[in-house]
């Protein structure tokens, strides 16, 4: 689950989209308090813009609120309001002219591509990814911008979507084990990162 | 499936460095999109209590609103409504005005006018002054003199529409003799106020062909006193000849000229005769003064009394 923008109550988040849906505007707030935090950094860790990140943040919430009518809790509210974001990015992507998800995945082998670096190697450098504070923080999110967009957004959603291996699977498309492959590669990328300082 | 070896070092480093939240602009932004979006919606049944009570405000004036616009609605017919009816010399009603219920003396001048060109057509020696229209002696007393109902429609300067042809052959429908309804209608003479040929309820026997529908009316004006006797009159034309007929009119005449004048006249005139010297007119006046008043000597001055003694009664 998300680490952050939990409120206490315990009421579902599909209780509150239903809750939105049917007029309580309450709802909505509970709803975004939980998410507003681990939507924006995980379309902030993929851009690595943060006007960008706010334009797309702000896009996925409307989407949020246009969708109220026809919300259907058939699936986790989380799983759906990420594959919103991940749509969102996907077409920002696609517009920029960006790769994306689409040619930088799947490297079984572990090795990322350079290609991966060139697209996002200069975010590191940018205000917005100077946030982290002190070594740990930089050397993460260093760390996570090297990586594959694919092993970068199976890693971000398992860490601020607080999604499963099987919903990560699901909401990007990709199998089980190319998940799961995904999120091994980037997880020891990062530790790697951290070596020298533990 | 297997959830993949989770690093928790990792984990608690990630999490205390990515602390990023989006800029508070974008959550005013989002959640005013959010609350626009509910707030231009019909909302379900349990809706939250905030919106509940922003909704509250608009309730309770919506009913003032309502009372506003139907008053002011209400206003604008009502000044769009046709008034002054009553100036509306047009228009017939049979409801007497309260301009002309509220002016006994203007209805009573006409009247009083010609009764004293008739008297003096007659010969007889009447005071003019006291029977002015726009005397106020006169005008009080015709006042206080019992009009059983008020003329219509005489309004001094005012042209009066004519009565209805049905009013006066009411009027005198009854008055014709079984004997004479046969004959050709009597010469009316030329009534110059229509007023005088409303009817009147102290109508006089219906067998009387003579008397004029104005007369009638002349003699609702006069006083209690003056009425009774001017009954009599009425009765004595009852009479089926001509002779005794005429004889009453003419009595009905000067009866209605003694009803019309006041004690203070009788009296002025007495005095007049009295001290000119014409002390057989002045008799005569007396004699009318007790014939129209019983107690005319006791209203006489106490210079006249002595002389008023001398004559008979």
């Amino acid at each position: 689950m998300p680490a952050q923008g939990r409120p206490s109550d315990d009421t579902s988040d599909e209780d509150l989209m239903l809750a939105y849906a049917g007029g309580s505007a309450a709802s909505f707030d509970r709803l975004y308090a939980r998410h507003k935090g681990p939507v924006y950094r995980y379309l902030l860790r993929h851009c690595g813009n943060a006007a960008t990140a706010d334009e797309l943040v702000q896009d996925v919430w409307t989407n949020v609120i246009r969708a109220r009518a026809t919300y259907a809790p058939t699936a986790k509210f989380t799983t759906w309001l990420y594959t919103l974001a991940h749509h969102r990015l996907v077409d920002h992507w696609r517009v920029s002219g960006q790769a994306g998800f689409v040619s930088i995945d799947d490297d079984d082998d572990g090795s990322p591509r350079e290609r991966v670096h060139a697209i996002h190697g200069s975010r590191i450098d940018e205000p917005e990814t100077r946030v982290a504070s002190g070594q740990i923080g930089a050397r993460l999110v260093r760390a996570l911008a090297e990586l594959p967009a694919a092993q970068r957004d199976a890693f971000l959603l398992q860490q601020e979507a607080g999604l499963s291996l099987a919903e990560i699977a699901k909401l990007t498309g990709a199998g089980d084990e190319t998940v799961k492959s995904r999120l091994r590669y980037a997880t020891a990328k990062l530790r790697e990162a951290l070596e020298d300082l533990q | 499936m297997t959830v993949p070896e989770r690093d928790p070092a990792l984990d608690a480093a990630w999490r205390a460095h990515s602390t990023e939240l989006p800029p508070p602009s974008v959550d005013a932004a989002i959640l005013a999109a959010a609350h626009r979006e509910v707030a231009s919606r019909p909302r379900a049944a349990g809706d939250d209590d905030t919106l509940a009570e922003a909704r509250e405000p608009s309730r309770w004036w919506w009913g003032l609103a309502a009372a506003a616009t139907i008053g002011a609605i209400a206003f604008g017919v009502v000044q769009l409504a046709p008034f002054g009816t009553a100036h509306d010399p047009t228009r017939a009603t049979d409801m007497p005005s309260a301009e002309r219920t509220a002016r006994p003396a203007d209805v009573l001048a006409p009247m009083i006018a010609e009764e004293t060109a008739r008297t003096k057509a007659q010969g007889t020696s009447t005071a003019p002054a006291a029977f002015a229209p726009n005397e106020p002696r006169a005008s009080e007393e015709a006042q206080a003199a019992r009009a059983p109902e008020p003329a219509p429609a005489a309004k001094t300067g005012s042209a009066p529409l004519p009565p209805p042809a049905g009013t006066r052959q009411r009027a005198e429908a009854p008055a014709l003799p079984s004997a004479e309804r046969d004959a050709p209608p009597p010469p009316q003479t030329p009534q110059p106020f229509p007023m005088a040929a409303a009817p009147v309820p102290a109508a006089p026997p219906a067998s009387v062909p003579t008397v004029k529908q104005e007369d009638v009316a002349t003699a609702a004006v006069a006083s209690a006193p003056v009425a009774e006797r001017a009954a009599e009159v009425m009765a004595k034309r009852a009479s089926p000849t001509a002779d005794s007929a005429l004889a009453a009119a003419e009595a009905s005449a000067e009866g209605r000229v003694a009803a019309l004048r006041t004690p203070e006249s009788y009296v002025l005139r007495i005095r007049e005769l009295h001290e000119a010297g014409r002390l057989d007119e002045a008799a005569r006046e007396l004699v009318a003064f007790r014939n129209a008043y019983p107690d005319a000597d006791a209203k006489l001055p106490p210079s006249l009394r002595a002389w008023a003694a001398t004559i008979q009664k």
